[in-house]
C-alpha cells in the first residue's frame, strides 16, 4: 500500500467514522426529545394488593383500585416476561376517566409479584382458568371488562373457550391489545423467513441454557436487544427502560416453561364467543411479535369489534400510544349501559 | 393563440363577469368521498390534485357566485397581490401570460378561473352553497354538512377557507347613525359615487395603502385613520415585454427558471424576519430612504414613520402611497376611530373630521374564522371553541379529535416572506399521503395524536420565539391579545414542504372499516 492510499483509506474511514458518530447522536437526540412525559410523572397509585390462590396453590398478586361499591370492573391481563406494571398508565387514566370503575390488574403466574408455576402448569389454559380465578375473587358481581395485551389477550380467549357462558351475563366488554387468536409459529420477527425458523428453532435451546445459568447462580444475558423487538422507532426511553427492568426481573425458568404453549395457541373459533360483547382490537403496525395481521383477523371474525392501528408503534402499544389506547378503552367502558342509582343498587348486592 | 399546454391563453382584462364559471349544478350529491369547502387557491388547489390522482368523487363548496375565493370578494380600486406573479400561481399551471411582475386582482381572479376551467374542476363545483354546519359522526364514520342547498355527508372534509375571508369591522360607537355610504375594502361598493365626496379611510394595511391614492384622486378630501404606521418599501412591479411572454409560451421551462429565482431570493429575504437584524437594518434604510423622498413636511414624515422593527407587521409595497399622503387633498389623522357621527368621524385625541363616505381598510377575522364554528368534531364541540384564543394543528393542517378534516392555510401557515401557494401545494400534498395511507390500510378515519400535535407545536412556537413577528414590538394580526403567534410558518417555506411532503402516519391513530385489508 502507497503512503498516499493510505491517507486516503484513513481519510475515508474517518469519514465514515465521522458519519456513524454523526448519525448515532442524531439518534440519541431524536430518542432523548420525546422523554417528556416519564412513568415517575404519574401519579402515586394507590391500589390494594392482594393474594390470590391460583386452583393449584399458586399464589397471584393481584392490585385493586377503585371504590368498594364500583359499578362496574376493568381487568387487565399483561403479556409475556411481563408484569402490571406495563398498564400502569392505563390504570391512571381509567380511574381518572371512571372514578366509579374498579380496576385489577394482577401479575401472570410465574411473571411479577406472582409464585412460581410448575412447568407443566405454563400453558395458556391454565391462564385462562387463573383468569376466572382472579375475576371470582375481585369482582364476584357486576360488569366486567377484560383487557388483553399479548399473551394476556390470549388468556383471555383461552377463558372465553373455557367459561364460554360467562362471556354476556358477567363479560360485557372486552380489549384485545397487540395480541393473536394463533398461527404464532408464522410469524417471522420481522426478520427473512428462513432466518426467522433458525431463530424459533434456536430458542428453546436458548431458553434451556438461560434457565440452566440461573439455577447456577451466573448472571443473566444481556438482552438489550429485546427493545428492537418489542418497540417501535421513537419509543419513550423511560418507557424502554421500564419494561427492560420488568423482563430482567422475570426468571429464565418461566421464559422456557411458557414457550412451547404459544406454538399451540389456536383459538380463532373461541373468537365466536366474544362477538356477544363490544371488543376493541388495538395494534401497533409495527409490532413484530403480533403482527398486525393477526388482529386484522380478529377483527375480521368479530363482525362488530372495532380495528385501530397505530402506525410506527410496535408490541408495547399501551405504553407507545399510552394517550390514545387509554382513550379507547375509556371509551369502551362508557360504552357500557349505566343503570340508574346503580352506585346504590351496586352497594347493597357486594354487601 | 394557444399556450404550450393547449388552453386557451388569457386576455387579462376581457369581460371576466361573462365569463361561464358557475355550471349547472342542480342537485348535492348525498354523499361524496371528499368535500372541499371554498373554492379560492386552495380549493380550486384540492380539486386539481384529487383529479390528477383519479378522484373524481368530490364536491367542491363554495357560498359565492363562483371560483375565485378572496381575489373574487376584494374587487377595490388598485387590488393587486404583494407577491410576484411567477411564485403566487399554482407549480401545475405556470401563466406566461402574466401582464405585470406583480399582478392586479383582475388578472388573479382570471387566473383562478381559467384553471378551473382548465383542469375541469367546474363539474364539481357547487355555488352559491354555503356550509352551516359539519358534524363529525364516529358511529357512522363521516362528517354530516348541512349547507344553504341541502345535506350531504362526506368521509374527509378539506376546508379551503383562508384566514383573509371575513371582513372585520371595528366596533365604533354611532356607526349606524352614519348618513353617509360606508363599507369595507372587501365587499366595496361600486355604485358608491366617490367623486369629490369627503372620504374617511380607517386602517392603513395591506388594503389600505393600494386604494388610498385612487381615493386620493378622486375625493375631494381624503382622511386617513392611522393607528400605526406601516412599513412600506418600493414595489418593484414592471410589465413583462412582449418577447417575454413568448418565451415563456414556447418554452416553459424559463418560466419555472425565473419561478426559481424568485423563489430563492424570497427565502433569502426570510433572514430579514427570523435573523439577528442586520437584513432588516438594509431593508428599515431602504425603506425611510423610499419615505423621505415621497415626503417632505417634517410633521406628515414623523406620523407616518414606523415605531417598531420592520416586518413586525406585515411589510407593504407601494410606489403610490407616500406620494399620494403629501397631496394638499389628504389628512393623515395618527389615531383610531373613537365615534362616528351623522355627517362626520371623531378621532381617538377628539378631533372631528367631515366625511360623507367612510371605507374601513380594517382587515379580517383571522382568528375567529366563521368556518371554525361551524366544525364540530368527536367531543361534540367546535372547532373555535376548541381551539379558543389559541388555534393550532399538526403539520397545520389536522387537529387532534377532528378525524378526517384537514385544514388548508390551518393555523401557522401564512408567510410574511412569499407565497402562500406553496403553502397551499405542500398541505395538498400531505392531504393527498393522508388518503393513500387511508387507502392502503382500509382505514375509514385517522386523528391525528394529541401528542404529536402538541410535539410539533412547541417547536415551532420555539422557533417563532426569536422572529421579528414575535419580538418586533407591534400588534399585528399575526399574534392572539396574549402575544402568542398562530398564523405565521416560521422558516423557510422548504422545510414545510419536506415536512408536508410524506405524510407521517406515526403521528396518527387509523380505525379500520375493513380488518382483510392487508396493511402497509
Amino acid at each position: 500500500m502507497t503512503p498516499a492510499n493510505k491517507t486516503v483509506n484513513v481519510a475515508a474511514l474517518a469519514a465514515v467514522l465521522g458519519i456513524v458518530a454523526t448519525r448515532r447522536r442524531a439518534r440519541q437526540r431524536a430518542a432523548s426529545s420525546p422523554d417528556t412525559n416519564p412513568l415517575d410523572a404519574l401519579p402515586l397509585l394507590t391500589a390494594e394488593l392482594r393474594q390470590v390462590a391460583a386452583a393449584d396453590g399458586v399464589q397471584l398478586q393481584v392490585e385493586v383500585s377503585g371504590p368498594s361499591d364500583a359499578t362496574a370492573s376493568v381487568l387487565l391481563a399483561h403479556g409475556y416476561v411481563q408484569s402490571s406494571r406495563v398498564w400502569d398508565r392505563q390504570v391512571a387514566a381509567l380511574l381518572a376517566a371512571r372514578p366509579d370503575l374498579r380496576i385489577v390488574t394482577y401479575d401472570q403466574r410465574g411473571h411479577g409479584s406472582s409464585g412460581p408455576s410448575p412447568a407443566a402448569h405454563c400453558t395458556l389454559d391454565q391462564l385462562g382458568r387463573d383468569l376466572q380465578v382472579i375475576l371470582e375473587a375481585t369482582a364476584p358481581t357486576g360488569p366486567v371488562v377484560v383487557v388483553g395485551h399479548s399473551m394476556g389477550g390470549m388468556t383471555l380467549l383461552a377463558f372465553a373457550e373455557q367459561f364460554p357462558a360467562l362471556i354476556g351475563p358477567r363479560i360485557v366488554g372486552a380489549g384485545l391489545v397487540g395480541t393473536s387468536a394463533g398461527r404464532l409459529t408464522e410469524v417471522t420477527y420481522g426478520l427473512p423467513k428462513g432466518l426467522a425458523r433458525l431463530v424459533q428453532a434456536t430458542l428453546p435451546k436458548a431458553n434451556e441454557s438461560a434457565r440452566k445459568r440461573e439455577l447456577a447462580g451466573k448472571k443473566a444475558l444481556s438482552n438489550a436487544w429485546m427493545s428492537r423487538l418489542i418497540f417501535g422507532k421513537g419509543a419513550r426511553p423511560c418507557d424502554v427502560r421500564t419494561t427492560m427492568a420488568v423482563m430482567a426481573r422475570c426468571s429464565a425458568a418461566t421464559v422456557a416453561d411458557f414457550h412451547a404453549t404459544f406454538g399451540q395457541h389456536s383459538r380463532t373459533a373461541a373468537l365466536a364467543a366474544l362477538r356477544a360483547v363490544p371488543v376493541t382490537v388495538l395494534v401497533g403496525a409495527k409490532d413484530l411479535l403480533c403482527p398486525v395481521a393477526h388482529s386484522r383477523d380478529i377483527a375480521a371474525a368479530l363482525p362488530d369489534a372495532q380495528l385501530f392501528i397505530y402506525p410506527g408503534a410496535g408490541h408495547m402499544v399501551q405504553l407507545e400510544r399510552d394517550a390514545e389506547v387509554s382513550h379507547r378503552l375509556v371509551e369502551l367502558c362508557d360504552a357500557l349501559p349505566r343503570p340508574e342509582g346503580r352506585r346504590r343498587a351496586q352497594s347493597s348486592a357486594t354487601s | 393563440m394557444t399556450s404550450q399546454s393547449g388552453r386557451r391563453t388569457m386576455k387579462p382584462h376581457e369581460e371576466r363577469r361573462n365569463r361561464v364559471t358557475t355550471p349547472l349544478q342542480p342537485t348535492l350529491p348525498a354523499h361524496v368521498r371528499v368535500a372541499v369547502i371554498g373554492a379560492g387557491f386552495a380549493g380550486i388547489g384540492t380539486a386539481v390534485r384529487l383529479k390528477q390522482e383519479g378522484i373524481e368523487d368530490f364536491v367542491v363548496l363554495d357560498r359565492g357566485e363562483g371560483v375565485g375565493g378572496t381575489w373574487r370578494d376584494n374587487t377595490y380600486p388598485g387590488c393587486a397581490c404583494d407577491v410576484p406573479s411567477h411564485l403566487y400561481s399554482f407549480s401545475f399551471a405556470p401563466n406566461p401570460e402574466w401582464s405585470h411582475s406583480f399582478s392586479k386582482q383582475p388578472e388573479i381572479y382570471a387566473y383562478l378561473q381559467q384553471t378551473a376551467s382548465d383542469y375541469g374542476v367546474l363539474p364539481h363545483l357547487h355555488a352559491r352553497t354555503e356550509l352551516e354546519a359539519a358534524d363529525w359522526d364516529e358511529v357512522a364514520q363521516l362528517w354530516r354538512l348541512r349547507t344553504s342547498k341541502g345535506d350531504l355527508t362526506a368521509s374527509i372534509v378539506v376546508s379551503g377557507c383562508g384566514g383573509l375571508v371575513e371582513p372585520k369591522l371595528p366596533e365604533v360607537p354611532g356607526l349606524s347613525t352614519f348618513r353617509g355610504t360606508a363599507f369595507h375594502s372587501a365587499r366595496w361598493d361600486h355604485t358608491a359615487d366617490l367623486d369629490g365626496k369627503r372620504v374617511v379611510v380607517v386602517g392603513t394595511g395591506a388594503s389600505a395603502i393600494q386604494f388610498v391614492p385612487h381615493l386620493q384622486q378622486q375625493a375631494s378630501h381624503l382622511t386617513v385613520f392611522q393607528r400605526t404606521a406601516p412599513w412600506v418599501v418600493p414595489r418593484r412591479d414592471r410589465t413583462f415585454t412582449a418577447a417575454e411572454k413568448r418565451l415563456y409560451r414556447r418554452l416553459p421551462v424559463a418560466q419555472k427558471v425565473a419561478r426559481g429565482g424568485v423563489y430563492a431570493l424570497r427565502e433569502f429575504n426570510l433572514l430579514a424576519f427570523t435573523g439577528k437584524g442586520k437584513m432588516r437594518a438594509l431593508a428599515e434604510r431602504e425603506a425611510l430612504r423610499h419615505l423621505a423622498s415621497h415626503i417632505s413636511d417634517p410633521v406628515l414624515r414623523a406620523t407616518v414613520t414606523p415605531t417598531y422593527q420592520l416586518g413586525c407587521k406585515r411589510v407593504l409595497i407601494s410606489n403610490d402611497y407616500f406620494p399620494a399622503l403629501a397631496q394638499p387633498n389628504v389628512t393623515v389623522v395618527p389615531h383610531g376611530v373613537h365615534e362616528v357621527r351623522p355627517h362626520s368621524v371623531i378621532a381617538a385625541d377628539g378631533s372631528e373630521h367631515q366625511a360623507d363616505v367612510i371605507v374601513f381598510g380594517t382587515g379580517f377575522h383571522v382568528m375567529d374564522m366563521p368556518v371554525a364554528q361551524r366544525i364540530t368534531g368527536r367531543s361534540g364541540e367546535s372547532l373555535s371553541a376548541h381551539w379558543g384564543d389559541r388555534p393550532s394543528a399538526h403539520r397545520g393542517t389536522t387537529v387532534a379529535g377532528f378525524p378526517n378534516l384537514f385544514l388548508l392555510l390551518g393555523p401557522n401557515t401564512a408567510l410574511g416572506h412569499s407565497s402562500v401557494v406553496l403553502m397551499i401545494e405542500a398541505q395538498i400534498q400531505y392531504v393527498l399521503g393522508a388518503i393513500k395511507a387511508m387507502d392502503r390500510n382500509g382505514a375509514s378515519s385517522l386523528d391525528v395524536r394529541a401528542s404529536s400535535q402538541e410535539a410539533y407545536n412547541v417547536e415551532l412556537q420555539q422557533l417563532l420565539s426569536t422572529t421579528v413577528w414575535n419580538q418586533g414590538g407591534c400588534k399585528a394580526w399575526y399574534t392572539n391579545a396574549s402575544g402568542h403567534n398562530f398564523t405565521l410558518w416560521p422558516t423557510h417555506t422548504f422545510t414545510f414542504r419536506s415536512q408536508t411532503a410524506h405524510f407521517d402516519a406515526d403521528a396518527y391513530e387509523l380505525r379500520i372499516a375493513s380488518p382483510r385489508l392487508e396493511p402497509v
